[in-house]
């Protein structure tokens, strides 16, 4: 996630620009209305890149732990790991979720780390085919549950 | 549901849980302004006269009529002005956004509560956006400081 404070800050620009001309005395409606479109736009355009940092973070840390698992002299601590390739560009094909729960307890949800990553997620499918920017993200406070989804990976 | 986010990535919203929520959010925003006239330092003083049209897409989507929501207009005795308007309330990562404009100086009030728990509300800088913190006399002092 080491682009996420850069991100942050190229967002953060952007959407304060916008706001400095919301904030103009005696804006027309139709002039508010394209400068409020513009922000959603801009927030919907940055999720995407900064769940793409927290993605590449989970795949990378499912990688590693398929290399720690997989390198276990004992062969019954090792066999289950032993069908995922680390390598492969795809990880042997893996779900989202199946990726995820290599890495997070899936049943220890008791910090909701679990249904964050994966509502997350939802909301990333929906931007990415297509759905609706008619509402505001705040980026600033999604990357703090991002930095705690981050924190609760377990190799 | 216990979140915006949850809320806006459902396919089971209903006609009933947004008005609810809507209510809610009147009664938290009327809250809010109830905390900050108390907060206010002695020569500010609120008016809640002036209101804005709400009407979300998450209301249009199930039908619900725009309603209006009330801002609070701050004054000072030597003529300064500010006001608190509220932004948004399904906004992805808040259960809630009110902006403090006072001048050139702009903060955002979030309520990072649970959907129908009791109110948390935090501020943060716009321009300098940070670790929001819990909104209180002291901070609601510095945001209105010229």
């Amino acid at each position: 996630m080491k682009h996420i404070p850069q991100l942050l800050g190229h967002y953060n620009a952007i959407d304060r620009y916008i706001e400095s001309e919301l904030q103009a005395e005696a804006l027309d409606p139709g002039r508010k209305m394209q400068l409020e479109h513009r922000q959603e736009v801009n927030d919907h355009a940055y999720f995407v890149l900064c769940w793409g940092q927290l993605e590449a973070e989970l795949n990378e840390s499912c990688r590693e732990a398929i290399r720690r698992r997989g390198n276990n002299a004992d062969w019954i601590k090792r066999r289950a790991w032993d069908l995922y390739n680390p390598d492969d560009k795809r990880l042997s094909g893996l779900r989202f979720e199946e990726r995820v729960s290599l890495v997070l307890d899936k049943q220890d949800n008791s910090s909701g780390e679990w249904d964050m990553v994966m509502t997350y997620y939802a909301q990333r499918n929906r931007i990415a085919h297509g759905g609706s920017y008619e509402r505001r993200i705040d980026l600033n406070s999604v990357i703090g549950d991002f930095y705690q989804i981050q924190s609760k990976i377990a190799l | 549901m216990n979140s915006v986010l949850e809320e806006v990535t459902s396919d089971e919203i209903t006609k009933e849980h947004v008005v609810k929520r809507v209510d809610d959010w009147v009664d938290r925003l009327n809250g809010l302004y109830d905390l900050v006239a108390n907060w206010l330092p002695p020569e500010w003083h609120a008016d809640r006269r002036r209101s804005i049209l709400m009407d979300e897409k998450m209301m249009q989507l199930v039908g619900v009529v725009p309603r209006e929501i009330p801002v609070l207009e701050l004054r000072s005795d030597d003529g300064r002005r500010a006001f608190l308007e509220p932004r948004g309330l399904w906004i992805i990562g808040t259960n809630g956004r009110v902006d403090l404009v006072a001048g050139s100086r702009h903060h955002l009030i979030f309520d990072f509560a649970k959907n129908f728990a009791t109110p948390d509300w935090q501020i943060d800088n716009f321009f300098d956006r940070k670790k929001p913190e819990k909104l209180g006399k002291t901070r609601l002092a510095a945001a209105l400081a010229p």
